[in-house]
């Protein structure tokens, strides 16, 4: 009876342990052969051997030492991509609040026809517009540069409206109401109601716009061309394990891919409890 | 005389029958006597029709029924004095019903024939009297009168066996004169078997036992009903679905011509109602369809009216100096090719370089210039909207002055009163609607310029480029491209130029891999997340934060690292590959990216190792909303966890996650960074145009457009891309729609 219950509940929790610590250790598998990797003493591409002979930190000095002769300018790439970032980030975190309080809270004629097209629109796979964008950019001298890379990522910011329209959506309208009758403009409710209320949601916003440069390489790939100056670390990390370049830069890949990704995981981890309570935000009260 | 032994009394029980049915067939021979012409006829005629129908088997099927309904009918209604031969047809009446009953038996018959005959025999004779009970009552259910065949029949089978078998001589010589004595011999062995069924009434009706409860039917009629049912649902499944896609199809095409009707009739209205506006305009709004911002500056809106003037002028200058050029080209995208110097050894001279005509340029500007054309008619409707208002507006206040006022003096004063409280805007009020009820204006000037100019515009103009022959051997600025109509979408799904000819057959694997790609990456990464999450969520699991953090890790790191990574530590060369080759798993050519096949599954398991936390996580966060009252009231109502989980959490979370499995669906087939990233696309393939063996849509397109610089194929299969995300989105959302209006806990 109850010891019956208990038993097979502690066996089933024994088994749920095992099941979980086996697939954590699987999980986390590649993360650690990259981190070992990253302290590799050997030069040369991927060793059959899973730890490394010989650990150094060289792979991470080399990364930052100035050496006018080498390729890879890891410092520059990782500016680069944080001046993109930054710039994106408020910029798009902006002009997407703002669609998205649009769509939300403002009723005005082309509301639904506008809501339909964007749909409609975000259903075109996305690299049919990079050709276009990228002769109107060349037209215009800015392939080669950040500056063209941060016009096509805060450009296309406002298609994303979604998840901060569902969470505009479940702030009560009677807060709306009771400030326009003492006299507000929505403007003022806008800044001195809404936002406030919508902290989670802008903080989410903004972080994954601001995370979002770090790792695109798609448009990277197709703006930048071949100007290593203006690479980001996305490009960058990828051109060093092309077939050419794979045994001279393993393990400084994988000791920059490191570097990139430690402050990237912080961020994400800071973020999820506002990445959940986004997407599902939504869907469950809507 | 008293049975001695055994022996004796089996003797008695086997002759028994026999002896009995002597009666049925003295019976059964005097009322053959009595009717015969009649009864030969109605059984000529059923012999000739069931024997012609059973030359296939179907067709003894289809007709076998009724046929025989009709037949048992005819013999009831002979034995009462009215028979007629015309009654044989009388079954078709109850065509559903006697077929339902015909082919039910036999397949149950079928059935246990197969095992070892004899059960197919006996349940040969369960159902034996089926038909006659159907023709006495034709409204009982198809089950039903089996059933009651075989209640009757209980005990009675071997009886009615030897009845049978006392006619094998006639039965016999009927067979050696193929069947045609049948005609004889038939009426007889019915007449008795239908004697027989009267004596069963009887002896029921004697028995004191209770009419039969018909709730639960034996087990061989419920099964095989069971299993028809199933293959009906599943049919009529499966034809719901075909059904949902035709209305999907038809829906498109409608849309389409409803949207045309739709822009014609809103020109139309548009031409009526400014027609309207100048024939009630004064002065200064019918000036401002000429000058732009007149009704504004006459009427005191300064800012307002210097504004549109400004835009007017802008746009004529740009029209005049800019657009016009690039738009009268559109046609034929450039008559003039460009080319260095060269030498030409007809004229023995050099021919001087020649900047001809960009064709990309002309088509990019042109598409710009009908979209700022398209942007000043609308800001020309709303000056002269604006116009007008103002004209009703000060109509208004002249009005009122003129009714409260009697003088000259009084009306000035009132005309200003009501000018400030109900003229046209001055600036400062302007700008005040724009931060309140007009807010969306304000908000939405530059995301919509944004869109337009950097998603909406380049995607016109990638459209347009599907009916051009831009590609590599047509690449401005060096080269002109023009318009070739729909031959690219002709070659892509016919093949018909030697280049192109793989092309039908690479669209079609490749389309067949990304829906299977798709499916396996939602739903295993759904169905693992959320068995992860149910097992992190449990009651007995301490350290639930540890361990959901520990996956998120591997989501953190950003996707193109992690999946570098993973691409690289499978490499051939790599530690994993060496590791199974070590414990003799593989053999020594074995690479996870060598052969289509492996690299799928390969692709396949990397993605479940992306994807898994994301559905863990969202997962996580619904069942961590499910009403806990839930579960408590099942618990009291006695449920156990697996139905609790069937009943309660997982139509939750159906219900809940749908939207989000459809997009994750759509999402997957268009996923461009786990396979590009993974294999490239690879192993590359001879028989597919510049594709590989995991490719997917997306990643064929991008080879297309960075490698191949073929960019017409590629914008063509971009429209097709578009065509499936969306036909696939239409017939899910449709079908989730129905399901998202059901009650949830129901």
């Amino acid at each position: 009876m109850i010891k019956s219950r208990k038993w097979s509940e502690i066996v089933s929790n024994i088994v749920i342990y095992t099941i979980l610590t086996i697939m954590s250790l699987i999980w986390l598998v590649p993360i650690f052969w990259l981190v070992l990797q990253s302290f590799r003493i050997e030069t040369g591409s991927v060793s059959i051997y899973f730890f490394p002979r010989g650990y150094t930190f060289d792979n991470y000095t080399r990364l930052f030492i100035y050496n006018p002769a080498d390729q890879v300018k890891f410092p520059l790439w990782f500016l680069n991509t944080f001046i993109v970032a930054a710039i994106t980030c408020v910029v798009s975190t902006i002009i997407v609040l703002l669609t998205s309080y649009a769509f939300s809270r403002l009723d005005f004629k082309a509301r639904k026809p506008m809501m339909k097209i964007i749909l409609i629109l975000g259903m075109f796979p996305g690299f049919m517009t990079m050709i276009a964008i990228y002769h109107i950019l060349k037209l215009v001298n800015l392939t080669g540069s950040i500056w063209g890379l941060v016009l096509v990522y805060s450009g296309g910011a406002a298609m994303g409206y979604y998840i901060s329209k569902g969470f505009f959506d479940t702030i009560p309208k009677s807060i709306d109401e009771a400030a326009m009758i003492d006299g507000a403009s929505k403007a003022q409710i806008f800044w001195h109601i809404t936002l406030p209320l919508s902290k989670p949601i802008v903080i989410y916003t903004t972080l994954t716009s601001f995370i979002g440069p770090w790792g695109d390489f798609i448009f990277a790939r197709l703006m930048l061309g071949d100007k290593l100056d203006s690479y980001t670390v996305a490009r960058g990390l990828y051109w060093m394990i092309t077939r050419e370049n794979i045994s001279t830069y393993f393990t400084r890949f994988c000791a920059g891919a490191v570097i990139v990704a430690i402050p990237i995981t912080l961020l994400f981890i800071f973020m999820q409890k506002y990445y959940v309570s986004g997407v599902t935000g939504g869907s469950v009260k809507g | 005389m008293e049975e001695k032994t055994m022996f004796d009394r089996m003797i008695k029980a086997l002759t028994k029958p026999f002896i009995e049915a002597r009666e049925y067939k003295e019976t059964a021979q005097r009322e053959f006597r009595e009717r015969k012409k009649g009864t030969l006829l109605a059984y000529l005629i059923f012999l000739a029709l069931f024997g012609l129908s059973l030359v296939t088997i179907i067709g003894g099927l289809v007709v076998g029924g009724p046929l025989l309904l009709g037949l048992a009918m005819f013999v009831i209604a002979s034995r009462h004095g009215n028979g007629d031969r015309k009654m044989v047809f009388f079954g078709f009446r109850h065509y559903l019903k006697a077929t339902a009953v015909w082919l039910l038996a036999n397949v149950i018959v079928a059935i246990h024939t197969l095992l070892l005959i004899v059960p197919g025999i006996i349940k040969h004779y369960s159902y034996a009297l089926a038909f006659y009970v159907l023709a006495d009552d034709p409204k009982m259910d198809t089950t039903m009168a089996l059933k009651r065949s075989q209640d009757l029949m209980k005990g009675h089978k071997w009886e009615l066996f030897c009845l049978d078998l006392s006619y094998i001589g006639w039965i016999l010589l009927s067979i050696l004169t193929l069947g045609i004595l049948f005609i004889w011999v038939k009426p007889k062995i019915d007449i008795a078997h239908h004697e027989y069924y009267l004596r069963l009434l009887k002896e029921e009706a004697r028995a004191a036992k209770p009419a039969p409860a018909y709730n639960r039917l034996p087990f061989d009629i419920w099964a095989t009903v069971a299993v028809f049912d199933f293959l009906k649902a599943i049919v009529l499944y499966v034809l719901d679905f075909l059904w949902t896609i035709i209305k999907a199809f038809l829906n498109i095409f409608i849309g389409i011509y409803k949207g045309f009707v739709y822009i014609g009739k809103s020109i139309y209205r548009g031409v009526k109602k400014y027609a309207k506006i100048f024939a009630k305009g004064n002065w200064k709004t019918r000036l401002s369809y000429l000058f732009m911002g007149s009704g504004n500056l006459f009427n005191h809106q300064i800012v307002k009216g210097v504004i549109y003037l400004a835009l007017e002028a802008g746009f004529v200058f740009m029209m005049i100096f800019f657009g016009w050029n690039y738009l009268i080209q559109i046609v034929n995208l450039g008559s003039v090719e460009s080319h260095p110097t060269y030498w030409d050894p007809l004229t023995n001279s050099y021919v001087p370089a020649v900047v001809g005509d960009n064709s990309m340029i002309i088509l990019l500007f042109s598409v710009a210039v009908i979209m700022l054309i398209i942007a000043f008619f609308i800001i020309y409707k709303k000056s002269i909207d604006s116009a007008y208002e103002n004209q009703q507006k000060v109509a208004y206040c002249v009005a009122k002055a003129t009714k409260s006022s009697t003088d000259k003096a009084s009306y000035q004063l009132a005309y200003k009163q009501e000018i400030a409280k109900h003229g046209p805007n001055s600036f400062k009020q302007d700008v005040r609607e724009l931060l309140d009820n007009r807010f969306h204006l304000t908000i939405l000037t530059l995301p919509t310029i944004t869109a337009f100019a950097f998603t909406i515009l380049p995607l016109v103009f990638m459209i347009l480029i599907a009916f051009t022959n831009f590609d590599r051997t047509h690449q401005p600025p060096g080269q002109l491209f023009t318009w070739v109509g729909l031959d690219n979408f002709i070659n892509m799904f016919n093949g018909t130029s030697a280049y192109y000819a793989n092309l039908p057959g690479t669209l079609v694997k490749i389309l067949e891999w990304s829906l299977v790609w798709a499916v396996f990456a939602t739903f295993l990464n759904y169905i693992f997340g959320m068995v992860l999450a149910l097992m992190i969520n449990k009651k007995g699991i301490k350290l639930k934060k540890m361990w959901r953090t520990i996956f998120v890790i591997t989501i953190a790191v950003p996707q193109f690292i992690s999946l570098l990574v993973v691409a690289r530590i499978l490499d051939d060369n790599g530690p994993i590959v060496h590791l199974l080759q070590n414990w003799g798993w593989v053999g020594p050519t074995f690479g996870f990216f060598k052969t289509g096949s492996v690299a799928r599954a390969t692709v396949i398991v990397v993605n479940l190792w992306v994807g898994v936390p994301y559905t863990m996580l969202i997962t996580s966060g619904i069942l961590m909303n499910i009403p806990g009252d839930l579960y408590e009231s099942a618990t009291i109502d006695g449920a156990g966890p697996m139905t609790k989980f069937f009943k309660i959490t997982l139509p939750y979370m159906l219900f809940v996650t749908g939207p989000y499995l459809v997009t994750a669906f759509i999402g997957n087939i268009n996923n461009f960074n786990v396979i590009y990233f993974l294999t490239g696309g690879g192993p590359n393939s001879l028989t597919l145009f510049q594709a590989g063996e995991t490719d997917l849509l997306v990643t064929w397109l991008f080879k297309l457009t960075v490698d191949q610089s073929d960019y017409k194929i590629a914008s063509t299969l971009g429209i097709f891309i578009f065509m499936i995300s969306s036909f696939v989105s239409l017939i899910m959302f449709s079908k989730t729609g129905a399901m998202q209006k059901e009650d949830q806990f129901q």
